[in-house]
């Protein structure tokens, strides 16, 4: 033990020294300082969108509440009263709409995740879900496809690659500088000290992590202690993250070859593990399982709508009172409760096949994960992702819950639309505070 | 002497087991990439030209209806899966695949393969692209690292240069001779790729032979800017070591960690606007006008003017032809203009976005060669915007038609019910088919990328000529 | 005292070391000459236990290098032919982590006095090791052997690319060792150092120890004679004392 300490201080005195080091700390903090940086600006961006949508919200509320106090003997006033206080609206092309938003978590910019793939928001109504959430967020493929530059991508990318310049020359140095004949020559092991070599690098890499980690929770404004906010999540993988990549360098020098070649080895396995292993995995699942095609949900909905106009209005009716058994008695001349139903139709035609469809594409991705062990980078980057609620899981439970949101505007109107009741002023302000 | 030159660096890296291996591993990815690849493009294509056909029958299958519920019934439009995406497959997961095409509507291409899995994807496809931008530069940074550093340590360079063979003439023969070895590396998956060039590719793309070698011409190119310039740098690098690690250090730079801050920068530069912004303009601008001073009501009136005026009767009532259907294609005219403003507002800021990594060729040679790679095998930016184009002119075609029948025949007095029309006038419509940019089209908007290689290419050999004398021999 | 017994070893197809005898008692220097590939550098790695014997035995104060590697390394202190040190470390450092990794880091002031023994000068003690000339870095490698404390030294080819004055100053900080009873055995080229320095003088050819002497029974003449004598000789005569 004491041998160890003796190694381990003067180990550190050496690699202090290095300017090499200096250069490539340097440059490790440059790039997580830019990634806390450009992740906190990512999530700005989002949040401003955000408010942009909740603003118009803000604005329609504001118009209704107004328009739900108009003097309805004028002729122009009546169309916004109706569209405030009826809840059939004024005529049948013109609904209210309500956003609801997917809020990025305090901690959604350290790793951008999948949320730049998705819209941020949906607006929604009375009409039916299924169309409404076929939208999409204006992005640039190209960066996309070159993925965000965060805090995780730093953890994940660059620093294995840090690990691999600190590990790779831990025996070749000592060789090629001639120092290794002196060496053997004491009393101590190879081992050991190639065991005190790799304890300091280790801690030093586990020290730049844990300095990357607390600048991004800070400088993201999150509070570590918070139990939400994963920060020793975050550090729990990040040690794990890093410890491995030192075993796996440990491995290569444990071949005992020239610096150059271990550096190559060391480079070659980064590949392996970041770059061709995911895409290996990616290249097999997209050739062997196409992804469904979602435009049949489309048709889907297209081909139920020419059908609802052209059967009988009992054809909507009876499947709309399946679901509804409390509107059962209304009035079926009118065209309001007709029209409204015709929706509701739509959506379970599109939800059962949208179900089908997920589940393939749950099936797809299924699958992708059964190999996600042999590239920890991905595994890594997926719970990091997970951890921040960036990941696609994480958008599959917003869509729920907008879902979820778009059977309450229903129920809200429904209730009043079949029962033949009007929306009063004071359900208009329980709508703004959010139904 | 220069010949002798060559066949001795060849004959050395052939003989070099480490490369034996690592050439081999490039090889069996580059050839699994390349096969499997191609199957998973002829499967996705298969499936596309499945559906495109499926739901081209049901517009055909509607059955008699009015020609404007037809148009709102719509149609599918299917992005082709370019034949070369399987050696490149670009931007392809992250733009959407079909778009639906209705009257009043401009949807979204939607429905991207990224938005469809998980977090795995965002890691790229192994396709040929990757390989050879990516790993073989790594392959040409083991053959040339200590290319000089290591006959500078062990004195042989002191030996040839006293047996009289110039500095200029070493250095080409090393560049040219460590070229053979990325070449014979390289051609094996250029004859494969291009037997697999089936008869499906040559449909769905007459031009692919010619983009194909195009595409292999572009990468020969790129491989020979890395050659020189690591040659460049081992001939003047300390030693081995140091030019292994600045090599590398350039590597990491140039490929991996450029390319993501490139793209990320340009976002910041030229921000991307909202969806929410983009359709909210839209909307407004419908109902205000263009200048915000022709509002829908007045537009509206004044078409009604003229249409009166036109058939010399004071009311609509009067008309020999459906004013709906007039009244319907204006404004859809209307849309489109409105649209095709902000839309290419949008596309002019990807656009721009997109032109500084092609810029950035000139300073970083991977993103020159990627981009041409995207462009030539029909998966780049510009591609997916040709499609959207495509399908919008499409839609806009089968609406326009829908409204004129609309018009003449559905004259006044007939009910909404009673006018209908059936497959004679469904099938009057073409299916929808996209032809997939020229060769020389895509090479014309690629002139950046082309140009930074070149230029890549003469500065390193005019660089190497004049530098190669001061190369040190101790 | 270091002993070889009968010691061989082989490369494959090629004998390195064959049947070699040697004693090296306290108090000894024992020069082995001979060509590139006598066998003298493999001699010196076989007592480091830096390699295996084929056959034969070595041992050191009667251990058996073999068995008990880390045993022997005790008594052992070594300099190799390039003496190599930390470059980013000054010359007190390298002193100080070398002999640390025995157990017990001198101090301060005791690693600055065994380095001034050695005669390194003052200002050179804090000075980094990249700034070093080979001299003075052998001089560090005599400072980290002391330090040991080790009854034994061996060195290989110490004195190559020294100058005459620095070679001088090595000469004498081994004659110093001696007094104090260290035994020990050097591989040289140099016949004018071993002959000057060492106690007993060995003559090694193609792996075999074919002549072993007193350094005071020759003259230096007399063993340049026998020296190139030796060399000129067939490698397969008998071998003689």
């Amino acid at each position: 033990m004491k041998i160890l300490m003796h190694i381990l201080s003067f180990e550190w005195k050496i690699l202090w020294r290095s300017q090499t080091l200096k250069v490539l700390l340097l440059v490790i903090l440059g790039a997580g300082l830019y990634g806390i940086y450009f992740g906190k600006f990512e999530v700005e961006k989002q949040q401003a969108r955000i408010a942009e949508v909740q603003a118009e919200q803000r604005q329609r509320f504001d118009s209704l509440l107004v328009w739900a106090q108009l003097d309805t003997t004028l002729e122009a006033n009546r169309a916004k009263y109706a569209r405030a206080l009826m809840p059939s609206g004024s005529d049948y092309r013109t609904h209210s709409n309500y956003t609801v938003v997917n809020t990025p978590s305090a901690t959604a910019g350290l790793c951008l995740g999948q949320r730049d793939l998705y819209p941020v928001y949906y607006n929604l109504n009375i009409t039916d879900f299924a169309r409404k959430v076929n939208t999409g967020e204006l992005a640039n493929p190209m960066k996309l496809l070159t993925g965000n530059f965060d805090l995780s991508y730093v953890i994940v990318f660059l620093l294995p690659l840090l690990i691999i310049s600190l590990f790779y020359n831990l025996y070749s140095v000592e060789k090629e500088g001639g120092t290794l004949p002196l060496l053997r020559a004491q009393t101590v092991s190879l081992f050991t000290l190639l065991l005190g070599k790799s304890i300091i690098r280790l801690f030093l890499i586990w020290g730049v992590g844990a300095i990357l980690l607390l600048l991004g929770f800070l400088l993201q404004g999150v509070p570590l202690a918070a139990t939400e906010s994963g920060f020793f999540r975050w550090l729990g993988i990040l040690l794990a993250y890093t410890t491995l990549w030192a075993l796996v360098m440990v491995g290569v020098v444990a071949l005992r070859r020239s610096s150059a070649l271990s550096a190559m080895l060391g480079l070659g396995l980064w590949l392996v593990f970041t770059l061709i292993t995911p895409a290996l995995i990616n290249l097999s699942v997209s050739a062997a399982q196409p992804l469904p095609n979602r435009a049949e949900v489309i048709h889907a909905v297209r081909t139920q709508n020419d059908k609802n106009w052209e059967m009988p209005k009992s054809y909507v009716l009876n499947q709309f009172y399946a679901a509804y058994p409390e509107y059962a008695e209304v009035d079926t001349t009118e065209f309001y409760p007709w029209y409204y139903a015709t929706f509701t139709v739509l959506d379970q035609e599109a939800q059962a096949l949208k179900a089908v469809i997920d589940e393939q594409v749950q099936e797809r991705n299924a699958q992708m994960a059964r190999w996600e062990w042999l590239a920890p980078a991905a595994w890594v980057h997926e719970r990091l992702a997970g951890l921040c609620h960036t990941d696609r899981q994480s958008q599959m439970a917003f869509l729920k819950e907008a879902q979820a949101y778009h059977e309450k505007i229903k129920d809200f109107y429904f209730a009043r639309l079949y029962e033949g009741a009007s929306i009063t002023l004071e359900d208009l302000r329980k709508l703004e505070r959010g139904l | 002497m220069l010949r002798l030159v060559i066949k001795k660096e060849f004959m050395t890296a052939l003989r070099d087991v480490r490369l034996q291996v690592s050439g081999a591993i490039l090889i069996v990815l580059m050839l699994t990439a390349v096969l499997v690849g191609k199957q998973g493009q002829k499967q996705i294509q298969t499936e596309r030209e499945k559906a495109q056909s499926a739901m081209y029958d049901t517009w055909l299958n509607q059955g008699e209806k009015h020609p404007h519920s037809a148009a709102h019934y719509g149609m599918f439009a299917f992005k082709p899966k370019p034949v070369l995406s399987f050696l490149d497959v670009g931007l392809d997961n992250y733009t959407g695949v079909s778009v639906f095409l209705e009257a009043h509507r401009q949807n979204e291409v939607l429905f991207s393969a990224a938005q469809d899995s998980n977090g795995m994807t965002r890691f790229g496809e192994m396709t040929a692209a990757l390989i050879l931008q990516v790993l073989l530069p790594l392959l040409i940074i083991f053959l040339t690292f200590n290319i000089f550093s290591r006959e500078r340590e062990e004195g042989t360079l002191r030996l040839i240069h006293a047996q009289g063979l110039s500095m200029r003439q070493l250095l080409l023969g090393k560049v040219w001779g460590t070229y053979a070895m990325v070449l014979l590396i390289f051609l094996p998956l250029v004859l494969l790729a291009y037997l697999l060039l089936d008869e499906q590719s040559a449909q769905l793309d007459s031009h692919v032979t010619g983009k194909f070698l195009t595409l292999a011409a572009s990468y020969a190119l790129y491989f020979l800017v890395f050659v020189l310039l690591c040659v460049l740098i081992s001939a003047f690098a300390k030693n081995s070591g140091v030019s292994l690690l600045s090599l590398l250090g350039l590597w990491i730079v140039a490929c991996i960690v450029l390319p993501k801050a490139t793209s990320n920068l340009a976002d910041k530069v030229y921000p991307t606007p909202s969806q929410f912004e983009f359709r909210s303009t839209i909307e407004e601008k419908v109902e205000n006008g263009i200048d915000g001073h022709n509002p829908y009501d007045a537009r509206l009136a004044s078409l009604r003017e003229a249409t009166l005026d036109q058939y010399g009767v004071g009311t609509i009532e009067e008309l020999p032809v459906n004013w709906s259907g007039i009244a319907m294609q204006a404004g859809e005219e209307y849309t489109d203009q409105v649209y095709d403003h902000e839309f290419s507002k949008v596309e002019q800021i990807f656009h721009q976005q997109n032109r500084v990594s092609e810029w950035a060729g000139f300073l970083n040679p991977y993103l020159a060669v990627r981009n041409l790679s995207m462009a030539l095998a029909g998966t780049d930016f510009r591609h997916h915007v040709a499609f959207a184009r495509a399908a919008e002119d499409y839609r806009r075609a089968f609406v326009k038609k829908m409204n004129k029948d609309m018009e003449v025949n559905h004259t006044p007095g007939i009910a909404f019910g009673d006018y209908n029309v059936g497959e004679e006038m469904w099938s009057s419509i073409a299916p929808f088919a996209y032809e997939l940019p020229r060769t020389a089209t895509i090479l014309g908007q690629e002139w950046r990328s082309l140009a930074a290689l070149s230029l890549w290419l003469v500065a390193l050999f005019l660089g190497s000529f004049v530098l190669a004398p001061k190369i040190p021999k101790l | 005292m270091l002993e070889a017994q009968n010691l061989t070893k082989q490369y494959g197809d090629f004998t390195a070391l064959e049947g070699l005898n040697l004693q090296v008692n306290p108090g000894d220097i024992y020069c082995l000459l001979g060509a590139n590939g006598a066998g003298k550098t493999t001699t010196i790695n076989l007592f480091m236990g830096f390699i295996a014997p084929t056959s034969g035995q070595v041992k050191v104060n009667g251990i058996a290098v073999t068995t008990a590697s880390d045993a022997t390394k005790k008594h052992l202190a070594y300099i190799p032919e390039n003496l190599n040190l930390y470059g980013n470390l000054t010359g007190l450092e390298n002193l100080q982590f070398f002999a640390g990794l025995g157990g017990d880091k001198p101090g301060k002031a005791k690693s600055q006095d065994l380095l001034r023994s050695v005669g390194l000068a003052e200002n050179a003690i804090t000075k980094r090791v990249s700034q070093y000339s080979k001299g003075m870095r052998q001089k560090v490698g005599i400072a980290i052997a002391k330090a040991k404390k080790a009854d034994h030294l061996l060195l290989d080819e110490p004195t190559s690319g020294l100058d005459p004055q620095a070679s001088n100053e090595f000469a004498q900080l081994l004659q110093d060792m001696r007094e104090k009873e260290v035994g020990i055995l050097m591989a040289t080229h140099d016949l004018f150092r071993a002959k000057e320095s060492g106690t007993h003088i060995g003559i090694m050819k193609a792996g075999k120890l074919v002549h072993s002497l007193e350094s005071d029974d020759i003259t230096l003449m007399e063993l340049e004679q026998l020296y190139l004598e030796t060399m000129k000789a067939d490698p397969h005569a008998a071998v003689s004392h």
